[in-house]
């Protein structure tokens, strides 16, 4: 992995896209305003560790900070600015390992619905749009940056398998995306990609507030699509509805919540959301075959 | 030095060992998790997992973990040869081969390393040359601990970072 300040920019001569030929990690801390257009750009993926930074990906704009980031595709036109006190981070992948990565994902799954050509697994533009971070994703940057300065035995393999662990997700990511997004009834490429960004963003959303009271109509502003039409579209590419999606993960902090930690059934409930302790019960019956406290027992706590 | 000269290197450690208790250390998962690994995951060409004390053989992949390091670090990699007794050859930074010799030389094993096909190009050589051949150091040095006086010098704490013993 090469680790450059962001304002020495990549190498696009001519405004082609760039290739790597080894991963490339890029970031500074500001010390005042700053903006910087890095013409064309490959396959990488975008944040702010400290403070916000904004950036151009083509005709998007995004804010980013250290809940977010986002992925750019290979060919897409970056530019970003911010203010004093920003840390962005931008890192690109290895052009060949990403290559690589994304064949070998396809060969494992290649019972699924859809093949995706070699040309379409190259292209990312169907998940360049803003993820909210699993921790795990800071955590691994700045492991990344501590390495890239460490004495540790095999820094430079390990900030590397870092890396490719960041790259195969995407990869992975990117696979599902392909995937699902064959599942819209749209024959026009560009059309297929904005509405599955769309869903996306609405189910991403629906993520980071699973607790939340949400109506249909909240998600389907999100994903700016009419209440019919989004429920009809979600349903199409993820094969559940937008209330069941936020019901399945609603659950699935309930398992952890009754597993690792000691709040009562009660307390559970109201965390996750629902009105009364008889819906929760109801649900989670529905779902798992057995009562919350059933469950708790049985994974050994009282 | 020339530029070439980077893309590989030897380095040697003795050990008062016999060439079989060397070469196992190497050669199967639970001899490389005594030194060196925290996880050492084979299988062998038809998917299947390898028993810990197995002989490792051409073919077999590997998953590797390490101390003081989560599961996110996972060095992957493969076998290129296991003669069975005193030479065995893998992957490893970069897909570049490791190639051990075990061997005797004035009473003692020797335990030859030789990482080769480095990358030459200015901005990486230095970090892979420096970075593989300093890691290797410390690793020989456990090894020659870990068999010779039972102590194993690795650090196991994930908190304790920059240290060159993980």
């Amino acid at each position: 992995m090469i680790i450059r300040p962001i304002t020495t920019g990549i190498s696009n001569k001519n405004d082609t896209v760039p290739e790597f030929a080894d991963h490339l990690f890029l970031t500074e801390v500001f010390e005042s305003t700053f903006s910087h257009d890095f013409g064309l750009t490959g396959f990488g993926l975008i944040t702010c560790l400290r403070g916000q930074t904004l950036f151009y990906i083509n005709d998007q704009n995004l804010l980013l900070d250290s809940s977010s980031f986002a992925v750019v595709n290979r060919g897409s036109r970056l530019k970003l600015s911010g203010k004093s006190a920003s840390q962005p981070v931008l890192v690109f992948f290895r052009s060949i390992l990403a290559d690589v990565v994304a064949a070998e994902i396809f060969h494992k799954n290649v019972d699924s619905e859809k093949e995706p050509t070699y040309e379409e697994l190259r292209d990312r533009s169907l998940i360049e749009h803003i993820h909210y971070t699993r921790a795990s994703l800071n955590s691994q940057l700045r492991q990344v940056m501590r390495l890239s300065q460490s004495c540790a035995s095999f820094q430079a393999l390990k900030t590397d398998a870092l890396l490719r662990s960041l790259l195969q997700n995407l990869s992975e990511e990117n696979y599902k995306a392909i995937a699902i997004s064959s599942r819209l009834p749209v024959v026009k490429k560009s059309t297929r990609v904005d509405l599955y960004k769309r869903l996306s963003l609405a189910k991403n959303w629906m993520d980071e507030h699973l607790t939340a009271n949400i109506a249909l109509q909240n998600s389907a502003g999100i994903a700016m699509m009419n209440p019919e039409h989004f429920l009809r579209n979600f349903k199409t590419a993820f094969g559940i509805t937008p209330h069941q999606y936020l019901m399945q993960g609603r659950l699935k902090l309930a398992k952890k919540l009754l597993t690792e930690t000691s709040l009562s059934i009660q307390e559970i409930s109201e965390q996750l959301g629902f009105e009364v302790l008889s819906s929760f019960s109801y649900q989670f019956n529905r779902q798992e075959g057995l009562s919350p406290s059933a469950y708790r027992k049985q994974a050994g706590m009282s | 030095m020339e530029q070439s000269q980077w893309s590989k290197f030897k380095l040697r450690v003795n050990l008062n060992t016999s060439i079989k208790e060397a070469y196992e250390c190497w050669a199967t998962p639970a001899g490389l998790e005594k030194w060196f690994l925290r996880d050492a995951n084979f299988k062998d060409a038809a998917g299947n997992e390898k028993a810990k004390d197995s002989l490792l053989t051409e073919g077999d992949t590997y998953e590797w973990l390490w101390y003081g390091y989560p599961d996110s670090v996972m060095e992957k990699g493969k076998v290129l040869k296991a003669n069975g007794k005193d030479e065995f050859v893998f992957t490893f930074s970069l897909g570049c081969p490791v190639t051990i010799s075990v061997y005797q030389e004035a009473g003692e094993t020797i335990v030859q390393l030789v990482e080769s096909d480095l990358p030459t190009d200015q901005e990486t050589m230095l970090q892979h040359f420096v970075g593989d051949s300093k890691g290797w150091i410390f690793y020989l040095a456990n090894l020659k601990s870990v068999l010779e006086g039972g102590l194993d010098l690795r650090n196991k704490k994930e908190e304790l970072v920059d240290v060159i013993t993980a």
